[in-house]
């Protein structure tokens, strides 16, 4: 019982992240038509912001070691630790939450400036030039910041308050569920973000003249609204979304360049299994296959299957598709 | 003319045809066929000759393949007599005389393995045929070195492997043209067992995760056995993906399973990712059957211990050489490298800078590039002054065997290099093992072109 409930609530993490980066990638899909293949790159991207922060947070005084005389090498002491104290060292241990802050306007820009610069002369291209030309971009990407942050992990901790674990197991009874703070908060985050961007797109006129115009754009424009302006709106939306997951993903997943193609092939095959352009179904099958993917783990799963942990994803994609062509959620 | 004379003068002038015709023929083939005859792969021509470095420049483990590059850099420097000379100043015996190897200037030419079998065999494949490297070296994964290794015995050059640490590359799946200066997992268990007992006590349950390759396989098979040779039981050892990113599937099962110590079967990012997600999940927090939790990684690399940042501290492990040692050959190349680059080396440039060095001088013992000369002279060669003490290129496996160093996370670093502490230098008696422990054939030399 108390393996079923952890692989539960790892399924329901792990399908946290895989739905936040598939709703974007859907919002994309059903607003612009535009298969996004920098997608992952954006997470990527909002995961180096928070390294980012974290370093301007530390910058330091060093104080040169000087029993090591063959290179330079430095004891570190950040400033604001220096200046401020105890006030200081929260504020760097709080790194992570602050990035939050300074994500949000950084994505945006970054989601706006792609579309606007490179992704708009691709509406009416194949869907093979747009994979091809948002993949390139995301390699693009990941060299860049392989350039300037190199290829090795770097580590971001979570607030201390929170950098521990939680006993759930003894709320309900159960011993030995215990389960880390911060995976309760992604989870938690997760759902957040997923029910703004529902409101958002369910409660707001703006949401509601973007949700027509991924029924029919072109009777949209034709009653006099620029659509085009609110789809690049959306396309900085996604990139937030998909930052915001990557900031928050950093003290789970010590991030690197390439972290964000290692979530995307997930991430496509959870829009494709959700139905291509709906957003209810990236969010359900987000944590439907993140859920699958943890069980199959299981060593008593495992005993019977061997392997199956690795494969499971694609085989319970191969199974919905021939059964639903469209994904769960599509329509036909 | 007698029938005698008249025999002996149409034999000769029968003799005399067929040699003028042998003549003819050998002067009308190309060239190649000619050297295919007389000569090894690659035989060095002018006044120079290439050496294959073969590191990964992206993937997971660019940076690692950066440093040894860097290292690679440095040797061929160091070769050319150029610079302050490093580990050639505390070699011994050395052949050596800085001016190249056997006279000949030494150039390279570079490969991108991307850690990747297929990758790596193509970019060796590229330099042995385009480039006309004469020998090969590099790599940062077992999967890798096996493959090139294999690719190099077909191709008459020798392979004088990077970081691999698989039992399999000196054991069931060695060749006659590979050797490997790194030390391997049976080592690194020989050397942990010990420490471990001496540290955690004899009454423990281990729970093992490891990664399903090779290397994997090998360090579990390795540290299993020293674990449960001195007393403790293994709860379950669990296979995970190669990149798997989030393990948390793969250690909640750890925290009910009566275990008390967790194995981290893993290298790089999987290590920092595991680790890091470990202590998460409050293992090191944990107290079980009445005794703190522990977490063994047993081969650590500073490079990595970087990613996994404090939650390494207080770790134990093994590695093959760190900066921080104060034997002459080691300061030697600290300052060295140091003084090129502005940083440290690490493990993985040292072994890389120290086999270039070490192939250079069998060349110049056996006065020839030919690669069953070069083996000769490598087999059984003893050295000193690079940095592991006494050390010696074993005839029966071509593996190196020399002291280990068993290292802990360290809690109070002294500076952003200053990452692990050498807590015990063991030596080479305690982790050598037979000539057929391992199995496998080396094979024959092949200098056919």
């Amino acid at each position: 019982m108390e393996a079923l409930l952890l692989q539960v609530l790892n399924g329901l993490d792990k399908g946290g992240a895989y739905a936040l980066i598939a709703l974007g990638l859907t919002l994309v899909f059903g607003t612009l038509g535009v298969v996004n293949f920098t997608h992952g790159a954006l997470f990527m991207l909002g995961a180096f912001v928070a390294v980012s922060v974290e370093k301007v947070l530390t910058i330091s005084s060093k104080v040169r070691d000087e029993s090591i005389t063959f290179f330079e090498a430095y004891k570190e002491t950040p400033y604001l630790e220096i200046w401020w104290g105890d006030t200081g060292a929260a504020i760097i241990d709080w790194s992570v939450p602050i990035s939050i802050i300074i994500a949000i306007p950084i994505m945006l820009a970054v989601g706006i400036a792609m579309e606007r610069g490179l992704i708009k002369y691709f509406y009416k291209r194949e869907h093979a030039d747009q994979i091809l030309v948002t993949f390139g971009l995301a390699i693009v990407i990941g060299e860049i910041i392989k350039a300037n942050f190199g290829a090795n992990a770097i580590p971001q901790a979570a607030p201390e308050v929170v950098s521990g674990s939680v006993d759930i197991g003894a709320a309900i009874g159960l011993d030995g569920v215990v389960y880390p703070w911060w995976r309760m908060i992604y989870l938690a985050f997760s759902l957040s973000i997923i029910g703004g961007v529902f409101a958002f797109l369910h409660m707001t006129t703006f949401g509601m003249v973007v949700r027509a115009g991924m029924h029919d754009r072109e009777t949209v424009g034709l009653l006099g609204i620029n659509i085009e302006k609110r789809f690049t709106i959306v396309f900085g939306l996604a990139a937030v979304v998909a930052g915001l997951a990557g900031v928050m993903y950093t003290p789970i997943l010590p991030p690197d360049y390439n972290m964000g193609m290692d979530f995307l092939v997930l991430s496509f095959l959870v829009v494709v299994v959700g139905g291509m352009g709906s957003l209810g179904g990236a969010v359900a099958a987000g944590f439907l296959l993140g859920i699958l993917q943890s069980f199959s783990s299981m060593t008593a799963v495992k005993e019977i299957i061997p392997g199956i942990d690795q494969v499971i994803i694609y085989l319970i994609a191969v199974a919905i598709l021939l059964f639903r062509p469209r994904g769960l959620f599509g329509k036909d | 003319m007698s029938n005698d004379s008249k025999k002996l003068t149409e034999l000769s002038r029968r003799g005399f045809l067929k040699s003028t015709a042998a003549a003819a023929a050998v002067g009308a083939a190309p060239a190649m066929f000619v050297s295919n005859a007389n000569a090894y792969v690659n035989a060095p021509k002018g006044k120079s000759v290439t050496l294959g470095f073969n590191v990964p420049q992206s993937g997971a483990y660019a940076d690692e393949g950066a440093d040894e590059l860097r290292a690679y850099k440095l040797a061929v420097k160091h070769l050319n007599g150029e610079g302050d000379g490093g580990l050639m100043n505390t070699m011994k015996p050395m052949s050596l005389k800085g001016n190249g190897i056997l006279g000949k200037k030494v150039e390279f030419a570079t490969g991108d393995t991307q850690t990747k079998s297929d990758a790596a065999r193509a970019s060796a494949k590229r330099m042995i045929e385009k480039d006309g490297a004469v020998m090969i070296s590099g790599g940062s994964s077992s999967g890798v070195a096996i493959a090139v290794q294999s690719l190099c015995q077909e191709a008459g050059v020798i392979f004088m492997a990077g970081l691999t640490h698989s039992n399999d590359t000196t054991g069931k799946d060695k060749r006659k043209h590979g050797f490997r200066h790194f030390f391997n997992t049976d080592m690194s268990g020989s050397a942990l067992g010990p420490v471990l007992e001496s540290e955690f006590g004899k009454e423990r349950t281990a729970y093992h995760l490891t990664a399903d390759y090779t290397w994997g396989w090998s360090q579990e098979g390795s540290i299993k056995n020293t674990t449960e040779g001195i007393g403790w039981q293994t709860a379950k050892a669990v296979r995970t993906p190669l990149g798997a990113g989030d393990f948390s599937q793969y250690i909640t099962p750890v925290l009910n399973s009566g275990a008390d110590v967790l194995v981290l079967n893993h290298y790089g990012k999987d290590m920092v990712n595991s680790l890091t997600q470990a202590v998460q999940f409050g293992l090191r927090d944990k107290n079980v059957n009445g005794k703190d939790f522990q977490i063994v990684v047993p081969l650590f690399s500073r490079l990595m211990a970087q990613g996994a940042g404090e939650n390494i501290k207080g770790i134990y492990g093994t590695t093959n050489w760190n900066w921080s040692l104060k034997d002459a050959g080691s300061q030697a190349f600290v300052k060295s490298f140091g003084a090129e680059y502005g940083f440290p080396p690490s493990q993985a440039a040292h072994t890389c800078y120290v086999q270039t060095l070490l192939y250079a001088n069998a060349c110049e013992l056996a006065g020839t590039f030919d690669p069953c000369g070069v083996i000769a002279a490598l087999e059984g060669f003893k050295f000193d002054g690079m940095g592991n003490g006494p050390t010696e290129y074993r005839a029966e496996d071509h593996q190196c065997f020399k002291d280990v160093l068993v290292v802990q996370g360290n809690d109070n670093p002294s500076s952003q290099f200053d990452l692990l502490n050498v807590v015990q230098e063991v030596p080479r008696s305690q982790v050598e093992y037979s000539t057929t422990h391992l199995g496998g054939e080396l094979g024959s030399c092949n200098n056919k072109a």
